[in-house]
């Protein structure tokens, strides 16, 4: 298998690019949400923006949002659902992201979805989990999903303080067999204080050639109450319960 | 409300493709317990190594979808990624269809195997089968051949968090005359869940197929060298 040539310049480009992309008009209604992906082997460059422009979105009874969408690259593919959910006690980000690498050569990949959320709470529970798995999409050999260089496959954070790597290197997922799928699935958690600025989810990851990589990457900030704030909630039952036993 | 549906075929967006060579059409189709119901036609892009990509996305204000499917038309054997969002505020049943028109239908006694991969997130969620049926189905010709993650099959995510399920199969297929092959989901999401399907299936050449499989990949091979 030849191994490919990655071109970092090209990545890093994308990550400017999606900074950019943070002051421009969104959507109407739309949260902002944004969303880059560069691969090794594309000449075309990173693609980004706000995925209320990659495809489509709606607001759902529950309150949150969802996106959905597809892009073909020239040697790849990537599908999304991505969900955004924020109330006055916690902030979720949920992106489920396929990737299938269509050219003859395994690929490194980079993707990168960061919401920025209205100003929330100062102390929380951070939580992320994330579920993968790699399918070989041919008769013989292997499927391999593996982390890159010193990078963790799963990064997921909150700003730039707040950082948590899952299936850190050396790290490879291999299925074998024709049509066969290997998984794996990680989780960790740590408290947080200070405003929360933007959530983000960040993967990189070399996949083999002609393969199909599913990332599905869940978090959740929850808001922690403070002390004063529990005083105030017992005191309030108190009441309540002499209230009631009074009638 | 903002209801929308919204389809994008995997050629719509931001034109960057430069495999599409233009291909065999795919039908999708969607339908929930809310009473949605929608049939889509779905165009094949051809990849380099000979199969086709499908793919396409439903959003509306209660649930969302999005199917991703790579098929080898003339080897049947199919790879799905399915995404669904319940955004309604009960449980609602699924069931998500896809089928592929074969090129070169076969008339044998074919091997086959299949395995399902579901990741579920959210808040206190399910996954659960429908009674009485699976949620992963390959049907061959219009027969159910495959049928994974069998009833009473339940995935649960207690708290915030994820979890992820597994089921494998293989078997034989009497394949007479049938024209096409269709994966099918059935299953049933709690309010809030999102869940996401990896499925695959494949037909295992018998000797005289397998020769001439082995020669079409040494000549794409061959071709590409």
């Amino acid at each position: 298998m030849t191994k490919p040539r990655y071109d970092y310049t090209c990545l890093s480009s994308g990550i400017l690019a999606m900074t950019l992309v943070t002051g421009a008009a969104v959507s109407a209604g739309a949260p902002e949400v944004m969303f880059s992906i560069a691969a090794s082997g594309d000449g075309s460059g990173p693609v980004s923006g706000m995925l209320s422009d990659l495809g489509a979105w709606a607001e759902l009874d529950d309150g949150s949002t969802a996106f959905t969408g597809n892009i073909f690259g020239e040697s790849w593919h990537v599908s999304w659902t991505t969900v955004v959910h924020q109330t006055n006690e916690l902030l979720t980000l949920d992106s489920a992201l396929s990737i299938t690498n269509t050219s003859n050569q395994s690929q490194m990949f980079e993707l990168d979805t960061l919401f920025n959320p209205d100003p929330i709470f100062a102390d929380g529970l951070f939580e992320v989990a994330a579920n993968i798995s790699v399918m070989n999409l041919d008769f013989t050999g292997t499927a391999e999903l593996s982390t890159v260089d010193d990078a963790a496959l799963i990064r997921a954070g909150l700003g730039e303080d707040a950082v948590v790597d899952l299936y850190e290197p050396f790290y490879a997922l291999i299925a074998t067999g024709p049509y066969a799928i290997a998984l794996d699935n990680q989780s960790d958690q740590m408290t947080v204080s200070g405003d929360v600025e933007s959530s983000w989810h960040g993967s990189t990851f070399e996949l083999s050639s002609g393969d199909l990589a599913t990332l599905h990457t869940y978090t959740v900030i929850s808001a922690i109450p403070s002390p004063g704030a529990i005083a105030l909630l017992a005191i309030a039952g108190w009441i309540n319960r002499r209230r009631a036993f009074q009638l | 409300m903002n209801t929308r549906l919204h389809t994008t075929l995997a050629l719509a967006i931001l034109g960057v493709t430069s495999v599409a060579q233009g291909g065999l059409v795919g039908t999708f189709d969607v339908a929930t317990s809310n009473g949605y119901n929608e049939s889509m036609s779905l165009t094949g892009v051809a990849l380099p190594d000979g199969t086709y990509l499908w793919s396409g996305q439903i959003t509306q204000n209660d649930f969302t979808t999005s199917g991703t499917f790579i098929g080898s038309p003339d080897a049947p054997g199919i790879a799905s990624v399915v995404q669904v969002v319940n955004g309604s505020d009960d449980a609602m049943a699924f069931t998500i269809d896809f089928t592929m028109p074969l090129t070169n239908p076969v008339a044998e006694n074919l091997a086959w195997e299949s395995s399902v991969y579901a990741s579920l997130t959210g808040l206190d969620v399910s996954l659960s089968a429908l009674i009485a049926d699976s949620i992963w189905h390959v049907d061959v010709a219009g027969e159910d051949t495959a049928a994974l993650m069998p009833y009473p099959f339940e995935l649960v995510v207690d708290g915030h968090g994820a979890n992820t399920a597994y089921d494998e199969g293989s078997g034989v297929v009497s394949w007479a005359d049938g024209e096409d092959l269709s994966i099918r989901l059935s299953f049933e999401l709690s309010p809030g869940a999102t869940v996401m399907f990896n499925g695959g299936f494949t037909t295992i050449p018998a000797p005289a197929g397998l020769a001439i499989v082995s020669g079409m990949l040494w000549m794409r091979r061959k071709r590409r060298h």
